[in-house]
Formats: C-alpha cells, structure tokens, sequence
C-alpha cells in the first residue's frame, strides 16, 4: 500500500483494503503510524465531546412546528405600526395642508412673475404684421399709452411732431421657424449693454 | 412595537418647507413688479453705410428697419427697474433719452413703458407704450441733418 491510500482509508474506511496490508504499512512506515496516532487520537475527543443527537422524536415534533408556522399567515415578522396619539395626528394633517396651500401659492406667484405665462397677453385682437403696411397716425397722450402686439413683426414710433406718432410694423421674421426676431434683437441689445 | 426614532423630527420637514415657501412669496412678489428694461439709441445715417461692429449681429433687422442706411450704437443701457424708476442713455451733447417703466404688468399683461428724450432738460419728445414682455420697439426721429435717432426700447 501506499501512504496516500493508508491516510484515505484511515479517513474514511471503505473497507475493501485488507487490514493487515494497514497493519503492515504502518508498521513499516512511522510517517503514517504517527498520522494514525492523531487521527485515533481526535476520534476519541470528537466521541468524548460531540453533542447527543436528537431523536427522531424531535425531529418529528421540530418539523410539524415549522410546517404549521409556514402555514399561518402572520408567518412574517412584521413591524407594528407606530401609534399616533389624535392630537399628534391633526397637528401632521394640518401641516399637510398649509404645506399643500403655501406651495399652491408659490406656483401661483411664481407663474406671475416676469417671463412667466401671460394668459391676458392673447386677450388683444392682434395687428396683422404687413410689411409696408400703411403707417397709422396717432395722437399720443400720457395717460392713454399707446397699445402695441407686434405679432412677430417690429414696431417703429416714428415721432413726426412732438404729441404725434406714426407707427409703422415691420415684418422681420421669414416664417423660418428661427426665434422671433424682435426677441433675438431685444437679448443682443441688453447683453450688449452688461458687456 | 413602538419606534425608537422619535417622531417630531418627521414633523420638522415641512414645518421647514412651509417657513422657507413662506419667506419666499414676498421675493417673488417683488420679482412680479420689476423688470429688466434695455434702452439703445442708434443713429441711422443714410449717407454712410457702414454697420458699426457692434450692431454686425442685428444689421440685417436694421436693414429692414431703415433700408440704405448705416448704423452706429451711441449707447446702450439695461436695467432691473421697478415701477417708476427708469434707465437713462447719454447721447452726447446734452441729448438723453429715457425709458421709464410705468407699469410692470398691466390688466392686459402688457407692460407700459414711457419713452422720453430730453435735451438739456427739456423734453424733446414723450411716449408711452403698452407692449407685451421680450418684445422690442424703436423710436425714430428724423434729425435736422438726414440722419434718425432710433431709440430701441424693450422690457423682459
């Protein structure tokens, strides 16, 4: 026998080795008498010292307990809901609400705000942008500002006398689908005036 | 089963929100009655063609605008304003031109702006207009010389 087959069959004896082939191998060989010795010697503690087995018994019991916790609904271990005491409970419904109005405020505040959608701005009947358009002569006074909707074209005050003013439109957009013209004109102009 | 987190940090966040939206509004109301009103003034001089640099972007406008005309930037001025207070251009000579915003926002959602020029203190010509916002609108006066004075005038 070799020593591989001796430290095999000491670890887990299949039996078919003759036990006195073993005998005379480790009689010959101190290498594997001494692996042996340990081996021996750590079956014993292992007998000594292993925990008693359960009995069928309760392994029978221990599954039949599994079986009917799996069964149960409430089988997972949810957490309890917090408890609310009522007068907590208004105090978060109440500042659900203010917290709801103070943002539908500010939405509508801010929709106001400059640059934001002018909803009264399409009121107006708009002046069909012509270009060449006969110019309209109108007398000008401060407390009746003169009313201008370009529609895409550009309006020129062409001040004739002062307390008259011709206005004339000038249609500058090429219905290209680019940004309107007036708008391009009036962001050169005033980041001409930061630089 | 209790938590063993308190509660009244959870409390806390929108007590936040609610004091911070709060401080805000009066912001945002201010916001609603100003404007950033641009005030430019041109000369347009049918004798010289020429477009000055600084107008490259919008010649070809102008050119609508005045055709067979050149064009040169006197000033440009743009200003956050509220209501009543104006922007001034410095035209030389004595000459300035005006814009004062009157109202941010009107019951038509339009915003009025008057348009004065003034030479030494004395009104040359005033204007008042009701235009809607992002929207540009020029001036033109005739000088003695062939030449116009185009005041362009928007409000955002």
């Amino acid at each position: 026998m070799r020593c591989v087959d001796v430290t095999r069959e000491l670890s887990a004896p299949t039996g078919d080795r003759q036990s006195s082939a073993l005998a005379q191998h480790l009689a010959a060989c101190p290498q594997c008498a001494a692996w042996a010795a340990r081996d021996m010697k750590l079956n014993q503690l292992w007998d000594a010292t292993r925990p008693v087995e359960p009995s069928t018994e309760v392994w029978n019991e221990v599954w039949t307990e599994i079986s009917a916790r799996l069964d149960r609904p409430d089988v997972l271990p949810f957490r309890e809901a917090p408890t609310i005491r009522p007068g907590r409970r208004i105090l978060m419904i109440t500042l659900g609400v203010a917290q709801a109005a103070a943002i539908l405020l500010a939405v509508f505040f801010f929709t106001r705000a400059p640059g934001g959608p002018q909803p009264d701005a399409t009121v107006h009947q708009p002046v069909r942008p012509v270009d060449g358009a006969p110019p309209s002569s109108v007398a000008q006074s401060d407390s009746d500002p003169l009313d201008i909707d370009p529609d895409g074209s550009l309006v020129v005050l062409r001040i004739e006398a002062p307390g008259k003013v011709e206005k004339t439109e000038v249609a500058l957009n090429d219905n290209s689908g680019r940004v309107d013209s007036g708008f391009e004109m009036l962001n050169f102009l005033e980041s001409a005036a930061k630089q | 089963m209790m938590s063993r987190f308190p509660h009244w940090p959870r409390l806390l966040v929108p007590l936040v929100v609610l004091w911070g939206t709060l401080w805000l509004l009066p912001s945002v109301r201010a916001g609603d009655k100003a404007r950033q009103v641009t005030i430019c003034a041109i000369i347009a001089d049918p004798s010289n063609q020429t477009i000055d640099p600084r107008l490259a972007a919008i010649g070809p406008q102008l050119r609508k605008l005045l055709p067979n005309h050149g064009f040169t930037l006197v000033d440009v001025k743009s200003k956050r304003l509220n209501s009543g207070q104006s922007v001034v251009c410095n035209l030389g000579g004595g000459l300035t031109a005006e814009a004062l915003l009157v109202e941010p926002l009107d019951d038509n959602g339009k915003v009025q702006i008057k348009c004065d020029l003034w030479l030494n203190s004395v009104s040359q010509f005033s204007t008042a207009v009701a235009t809607p916002p992002n929207q540009l609108f020029f001036c033109d006066q005739k000088r003695m010389n062939g030449t116009h004075l185009l005041i362009a005038v928007g409000a955002r």
